[in-house]
């Protein structure tokens, strides 16, 4: 297991999460995700083989929240 | 024909009377026993390390209640987006901006306070700073914030479909580059408020606002109270645009304020605050490369943006996503690939403001559209017409057009401007021009992670039935939005808008996110209509069991009962009313039985009749179409026709007429339609032909003020033809939707294009000055 902190919230994983399992095991629906890693985006197509490490830091967030 | 009592019609709004008469109340009105007045310590420098505070000397300045620094406040961060919460109540460490805040004073008077502010001594070591987009991604160029020492403090990158096989099948392909400019809201009223803590540890603001509830909510956060203690309340608002959608520094301070000393606190902004610390419309730069067939069918579009963010983040999340997302539409667009950077700067940070993120963009697009066409040789208006979505398509991008009336639009401009006889035969120096918009119909998405319903509704019956009061905690801001809601309420209930009261902007009333994204009328909406049915279901409950018949064969309208069995004997029941209004002159007489009537019969039976509703977008799966998680449940979309003059000697450009269609979905109250679009043509118009916020090269507004900063005004608007289309759409209450910030897409790019047609050149960069327009047309006779 490992620790990370998901949407500033402190979360366990396992040690083979990736940023699409990710997605897949908190149910994000939003075809418009933003995915940032340590504050850096995560591109759509490097999900599956984007992996997390103890201690980082993970963004979901959803940008169609208007304005 | 309209099939509807109330909705659909020309209703004087709710709040003409108070405020012709000069009796609304604005912020700026409100006066407390024993209130206090503060001000605001803003940074003199564009980037600077903060060395010390010394408060002492305005401390002891009579008059001065409190002085307020990071000390005080602490260092809770917050802002829009809690992705990106960069801002402190008060700078600590460093200032970023000119204006960058410091210290908050409260004094007897605003003179004292003021003068207070020249008595705190701040130490800065000042550090570079970079006021532009490519000086702040320079190699070497200082960093803003630690955490993105890029200077990148947001980013969206995005493909849809396949973008090079689309550019592949392309027999034309087409490469420009926008610029707009700083775009100040220039709203009439500066934000201000009062903040009063009580004695019980309740605090309550009152602010001009568009969003209550996140300025509780933001309140409550950074000064560590439960949000039950906070209350926010709205009077009177003199226009958002966008720029009040967010809490301020002025109301955190003034809260702050108010608690240290135990008395009320009032803080307005001047002008020259406004400029500094309101969240203005950004600086885009577009590149869009598009590629098209022979015939006209568009195969792909490639997008890259950079937008000039200033200081912090705001909504700059959103606006970096939505300056691509909404390129997606109204056209079949089957390949889309976006990049977009949003870079911080030592400017003022900017945010939403109406048309949030699509202005710019719409505007570069509209007129490479237009540049294809007449190099493919078809009409402006054919070739979009060829293109054009129709309800019920989806975007690549997943934008589903549940209702999309975006071809009637066009025909309509296209009839009323006369196009066909204008278009490519009016003399040189005169020219006609067209182009299309849409907009979201409120976010799909609150600001914070939440599953909050993004409204509540209550209407509760008053015990004689003759009134109904909706509490909402929605904001009207100048739109008209009690009134829209007053028409739903009273078209659900059955019943006229004179016999609902409402109610709003405060946060003891529900949970509203307020007035942006074009989202009340569809998302209040439909809240406040489940409301009002659920309080005549109540009523006809009751009269059915008093009856002995089926609450199916009974229905209201107009304020009156109607029964499919014309013999129904209510006699009894009007007795009973009239004998507990002994001596009232108005009781119901007649052969109709009222709405009144049936009201009090209920509430005899079950006291106080109260309904209550709610919405969120993920709420309409399944019970209407289309409404999965997405952007936005509806779209509105514009299409306009602009006709100009240029003086070909000068470059000045008079507007000689604006033909506005725009699809509303239904017109729920047609007279406020017809002002949201013109208000919507004239920031397009403002913004396109004259405004631009300046700075001096030490990243200082320079022309903040309305002498210097020049906005339309309605002597200066060209006759406009609106024309309300209706597509019915699905997801919205009665088949409402947006007009709020839809109708301000096509404006730029239509002006744009008729300029082109004026005088043979294109022009990249607002705003269209008559030097830029000149320059252009030497450019040109080279």
């Amino acid at each position: 297991m490992k620790r990370i902190t998901l949407n500033g919230f402190k979360e366990k994983i396992s040690s083979d999460e990736t940023i699409a399992s990710l997605i897949k095991r908190f149910d994000e629906q939003d075809k418009s995700l933003i995915v940032e890693k340590n504050g850096k985006f995560v591109y759509p197509p490097d999900y599956p083989k984007t992996t997390l490490q103890e201690g980082d830091s993970v963004e979901f967030i959803n940008p169609n929240f208007g304005g | 024909m309209t099939e509807y009592n109330v909705i659909n019609t020309r209703t004087n709004r709710l709040d003409t009377p108070d405020k012709t008469t000069g009796r609304a109340i604005f912020i700026d009105d409100v006066k407390k026993t024993g209130m206090l007045h503060a001000a605001l310590l803003h940074s003199p420098v564009a980037h600077a390390k903060i060395l010390g505070i010394d408060t002492s000397e305005a401390e002891k300045l009579p008059g001065v209640t409190a002085v307020v620094t990071a000390k005080d406040a602490g260092l809770t961060p917050y802002g829009v987006s809690p992705a990106r919460y960069d801002e402190t109540m008060f700078c600590h460490d460093k200032v970023r901006y000119i204006g960058d805040e410091i210290a908050a004073v409260a004094a007897e008077d605003p003179e004292t306070a003021r003068e207070a502010l020249k008595l705190i001594k701040v130490e800065y070591e000042e550090l570079p700073a970079v006021f532009t987009v490519e000086d702040a991604l320079a190699k070497g160029a200082p960093t803003i914030h630690e955490k993105y020492p890029n200077n990148i403090g947001a980013e969206v990158h995005q493909e849809f479909g396949d973008v090079e096989a689309g550019f592949k099948e392309a027999d034309l392909i087409k490469t420009t580059t926008f610029k707009n400019k700083r775009q100040d809201a220039a709203f009439i009223e500066p934000p201000g408020c009062v903040a009063d803590y009580d004695t019980s540890g309740n605090l309550t603001l009152y602010s001009s606002t568009q969003v209550p509830h996140y300025v509780q909510r933001t309140v409550a956060m950074v000064l560590g109270l439960p949000v039950g203690k906070v209350r926010v309340v709205k009077f009177y608002v003199g226009g958002g645009f966008g720029i009040k959608a967010a809490a301020n520094i002025g109301e955190l301070a003034a809260c702050l304020l108010s608690i240290k000393t135990g008395k009320p606190v009032k803080l307005i902004y001047s002008r020259q605050e406004v400029f500094q610390l309101c969240r203005a419309r950004h600086q885009f730069t577009h590149k869009l490369t598009t590629g098209v067939k022979k015939d006209g069918t568009l195969t792909a579009l490639k997008h890259e943006c950079y937008l000039d963010g200033g200081a912090y983040t705001s909504f700059g999340i959103a606006t970096v996503y939505y300056a691509g997302s909404l390129l997606g539409g109204p056209y079949r667009l089957p390949n889309m690939k976006y990049d977009g950077y949003r870079v911080y700067n030592n400017k003022p940070a900017c945010g939403a403001q109406r048309g949030h993120g699509g202005v710019a963009a719409r505007a570069a697009w509209e007129q490479q559209l237009d540049m294809i066409a007449e190099e493919l040789g078809m009409d402006g208006i054919e070739f979009r017409l060829k293109n054009m979505m129709v309800t019920g398509d989806v975007t690549c991008n997943d934008l589903n057009m549940s209702s999309l009336g975006m071809k009637e639009c066009l025909d309509a401009v296209k009839d009323g401007s006369d196009w066909k006889n204008k278009k490519g035969k009016l003399p040189k120096g005169k020219g006609i021009g067209v182009a299309c918009g849409f907009f979201v119909s409120g976010a799909g998405y609150p600001i914070y992670r939440s599953e909050t319903y993004h409204c509540t509704a209550t209407v509760k019956l008053a015990e004689d039935g003759g009134t109904a009061v909706l509490y909402t905690a929605s904001a009207e801001i100048g739109q008209g939005s009690d009134t829209t809601f007053g028409m739903i309420a009273a078209e659900a209930l059955g019943v006229s808008l004179e016999h609902i009261r409402v109610e709003s902007g405060d946060t003891d009333m529900g949970v509203d996110l307020g007035a942006y994204s074009s989202r009340q009328t569809l998302m209040t909406g439909h809240a406040v209509k489940e409301a009002a049915e659920s309080v005549k279901q109540q009523v006809l409950e009751v009269l059915a069991k008093e009856l002995g018949i089926a609450i199916e064969d009974i229905n209201v309208a107009n304020g009156l009962v109607y029964f499919n069995d014309r013999n129904v004997d209510f006699s009894a029941l009007r007795t009973k009313y009239i004998k507990e209004h002994r001596g009232w002159k108005d009781n119901p007489e007649g052969d109709d039985f009222t709405f009144r009537e049936a009201s009090r019969i209920a509430y005899l039976s079950k006291g106080t009749i109260v309904g209550t509703g709610k919405y969120k977008p993920h709420d309409l799966g399944g019970k209407f179409k289309g409404a999965a998680v997405g952007t936005s449940p509806a779209y509105g979309c514009s299409a306009q026709v602009v006709e100009v003059e240029v003086d070909m000697d000068t470059g000045k450009i008079n507007i000689e007429k604006m033909t506005d269609a725009h699809d509303c979905g239904l017109a729920i109250n047609v007279t406020s339609v017809e002002g949201q679009m013109h208000g919507s043509l004239s920031m397009g118009m403002g913004e396109a032909l004259f405004e631009e916020v300046k700075f001096d090269d030490n990243g200082k507004v320079v022309n903040d003020d309305f002498a210097e900063y020049k906005i339309p005004t309605a002597l200066d608007m060209p006759p406009m033809e609106t024309i309300i289309v209706e597509s019915n759409e699905p997801n919205g209450p009665f088949g409402a939707k947006e007009v709020g910030e839809g109708a301000i897409m096509p404006t730029i790019p239509a002006i744009l294009n008729a300029v082109y047609d004026a005088v043979g050149a294109r022009i990249h960069e607002l705003p269209l000055t008559p030097e830029r327009i000149y320059r252009g047309m030497k450019e040109n006779e080279k």
